[in-house]
């Protein structure tokens, strides 16, 4: 391609771009003059305005208050939010402000509006808060008074890994389905106690392949070699479900690093054996990519 | 007779990978039969990847160039780049052919690799699937080398990192060293980049970046090497996006956009193009109303961060070649640190590759030095803030061996 071409193409994009639609669309949005009537055009005025450390005290202040606002519909709110999220990601220039922002964001963990609140949890959750972690439990502990779902409440309470709250994980393991089951899975796999479980779902043929790739995982953590001995039975068992034998595989090809890896040439042999047998493609594409880390 | 071909920077195998980036080369005659100097063509054979030649170091080169070679088997110089626009697609898929002059024929051929970070929306399924297979093997379960990109990037690092004229800097050394950690393992990868600004629908599916479930959890394609990743004893990955995934994330400065913040030609500056890290980047990390990747201390768990972040760096490569701000002698290139930062200035090496730990710095320095390339030396294992600046070595000396598919190298 011609590099000049190439340049004088761009520089007409660019001068296109450069007509002020934004700064207007950044300056409606923080006059106080009027804010724009629909909701979706708040909610972009909010995205449009310029996130500069220049003035950076009254911006806050203003998404701050957006965001508690109940007045305001739920869309409006998520874009301040987001936008205070991403004045999060400039770091040191944000400090003086995140102690506001943190509260705010507690104060709309009991928000009506469930995305928000949702949104709010796991925030604070990522940032292993107290005040949210004691707000999950309670939920977890009385139903009544939860205020995200038992799925989303043991996920966020997952981010902090010295929470301790492996015996809730298994209290909700023993009585949930669905999602909160999985997710309470997810958690026990920082639990030495629970090899056995993830053992046993692993090879379990009757169970939910989700729950079956989630042990995978889960024993692979706790225990690689445990999990290779038994990934490697379930890899050439012909009667196994494609999904789970093709999970398995890739978990051996990856789960350690390639370059340090020694490989059975009784099990190679065997996975070589199963690219003529196998019409799964998921299971192919799983044996392709393993014999290629074999060969590295 | 036949022409032997030499470059450097050739990896263990002999393998040698070029960008946009003009490297030298030296062809040479071999078992002569004549007494006069042979007349040959050199020409871009490949059925991928193609080439530009010239005797200087320029972006002007042609497609094909015609060399006199010495019957004595005294090497000549020519510089070799990659065609902007022709990148490879495969290992070896650009051909460097020498033809002679009537029944001669061919004298010698030598595959190269024009290798650079591509859209990833645009990646062929081979691609795809090639950088997938490296980073999960990086990540190795959790416990591999891939655990130190996770610690380099948490709170604690935050004043080397984000907030400061080092943020692009410091984001550029840590994709190269991430990029060159993945071509240890598989060669042909390198960092692809979500643009987005754009929709992406080739990305987030089962079969690339995931999709995920009713609880927040991505999901992926049975088989998929990210189908039991795990980071820091989590399983899984976390990521609920704010937009369809047909459509980009609302809000987000266009690229354009992005390249106009600097201010216009002649005086578009550092100093102001470095709000794109509010917007783009911080909007780009916030377009998701659930996830690892909203946040600083999760982000790097989520494989989609680096791609952001290329699109980040890509994004301040073409503001670079826009307005020729490569030079670190240049005032609008780059700009003084606010407050004056250490880490954020151009002569000052960063951590943690400079491995110095204890305040101002953070309290322990993972991964150790930048990863090596063999096919530059640039920027070394220990990276100061100037050596990120003139990435393709349009100013001269050796370049970082990265480029994009939209940025050409141009003098």
């Amino acid at each position: 391609m011609d590099v000049a071409r190439y340049r004088k193409r761009y520089e007409a994009e660019l001068a296109k771009a450069a007509a002020p639609k934004r700064g207007r669309a950044g300056k409606r949005a923080l006059t106080a003059a009027g804010k724009p009537a629909s909701a979706a055009a708040r909610a972009n005025a909010i995205r449009a305005a310029p996130l500069e450390q220049e003035g950076l005290a009254d911006r806050v202040t203003e998404l701050l208050a957006t965001v508690r606002d109940r007045k305001e519909p739920l869309t409006v709110r998520m874009a301040a939010l987001q936008a205070l999220g991403a004045l999060d990601f400039l770091g040191p220039p944000f400090a003086p402000f995140r102690a506001a922002y943190k509260q705010t964001l507690r104060d709309i963990a009991t928000d009506p509006l469930r995305t928000l609140r949702e949104s709010a949890l796991e925030l604070l959750a990522m940032d292993k808060d107290p005040y949210a972690q004691n707000l999950l439990v309670r939920g977890l502990n009385q139903p009544k008074e939860a205020i995200v779902s038992e799925a989303k409440a043991i996920q966020f309470l997952g981010y902090d890994d010295h929470a301790e709250i492996v015996p809730l994980a298994r209290q909700v393991y023993k009585r949930a389905t669905g999602a909160a089951r999985e997710e309470a899975l997810r958690v026990l796999a920082t639990d030495p106690q629970s090899e056995k479980l993830f053992t046993r779902l692993l090879k379990d043929k009757s169970e939910k392949s989700s729950i079956r790739l989630i042990s995978a995982s889960g024993l692979q953590s706790l225990n690689p070699e445990a999990f290779e001995k038994t990934a490697r039975k379930i890899v050439a068992d012909d009667s196994d479900d494609n999904e789970i034998r093709a999970t398995s595989l890739a978990a051996l090809a990856h789960g350690r690093e390639v370059r340090e890896k020694s490989t059975d040439p009784k099990f190679v042999n065997t996975v070589q054996k199963l690219t003529e047998k196998t019409r799964s493609p998921a299971l192919r594409s799983s044996i392709q990519r393993f014999l290629q880390s074999t060969q590295k | 007779m036949n022409v032997e071909f030499s470059f450097l920077g050739a990896d263990a195998m002999g393998r040698v990978f070029l960008t946009w980036t003009p490297v030298q080369a030296q062809a040479r005659l071999v078992n002569p039969t004549g007494t006069a100097a042979v007349n040959i063509t050199l020409r871009s054979a490949g059925s991928g990847g193609r080439l530009r030649f010239a005797t200087t170091r320029t972006h002007l080169g042609t497609p094909t160039l015609a060399l006199s070679l010495p019957v004595s088997g005294a090497p000549v110089s020519v510089f070799v780049a990659g065609e902007f626009g022709r990148p490879s697609v495969n290992l070896g898929d650009a051909v460097v052919e020498a033809r002679g002059a009537g029944s001669l024929g061919v004298l010698g051929t030598k595959p190269l690799t024009v290798r650079v970070r591509k859209n990833a929306q645009t990646l062929s399924v081979a691609e795809r699937d090639r950088f997938v297979a490296a980073l999960a093997t990086l990540n190795g379960g959790g416990a591999g080398r891939f655990r130190d990109f996770r610690d380099m990037h948490v709170q604690a690092a935050d004043p080397e990192e984000h907030g400061n004229v080092g943020f692009l800097p410091w984001h550029r050394a840590y994709l190269l060293d991430l990029e060159r950690e993945l071509q240890a393992i598989d060669p042909s990868v390198t960092l692809p980049y979500w643009r987005f600004d754009r929709p992406a629908p080739n990305v987030f599916t089962r079969q690339f970046m995931g999709v995920p479930n009713a609880a927040g959890r991505v999901q992926f394609s049975a088989g998929h090497p990210f189908g039991t990743w795990r980071t820091d004893g989590a399983l899984g990955i976390s990521r609920t996006p704010s937009f369809a995934a047909g459509a980009a994330p609302a809000g987000l400065l266009t690229e354009t956009q992005t390249i106009t913040l600097g201010g216009p030609a002649p005086t578009a500056a550092y100093a102001n193009f470095g709000n794109m890290e509010g917007n783009p980047h911080g909007f780009a990390h916030t377009s998701f109303s659930l996830g690892f990747i909203r946040a600083k201390q999760t982000a790097a768990r989520d494989p989609l961060f680096f791609m952001l972040h290329a699109n980040i760096d890509r994004l301040w490569a073409k503001w670079q070649w826009v307005h020729k701000r490569t030079s670190p002698a240049d005032p609008r290139a780059f700009a003084p640190a606010v407050p004056n930062r250490i880490g954020h200035r151009l002569a000052d090496t960063m951590w943690p590759w400079n491995g110095v730990t204890g305040p101002p710095r953070p309290p322990t320095a993972p991964g150790g030095k930048l990863a090596p390339s063999p096919s530059t030396t640039a920027p070394g294992n220990t990276p100061t803030v100037r050596a990120m600046l003139d990435y393709q070595a349009v100013g001269g000396g050796a370049p970082l061996g990265f480029a994009y598919d939209d940025v050409p190298f141009e003098l």
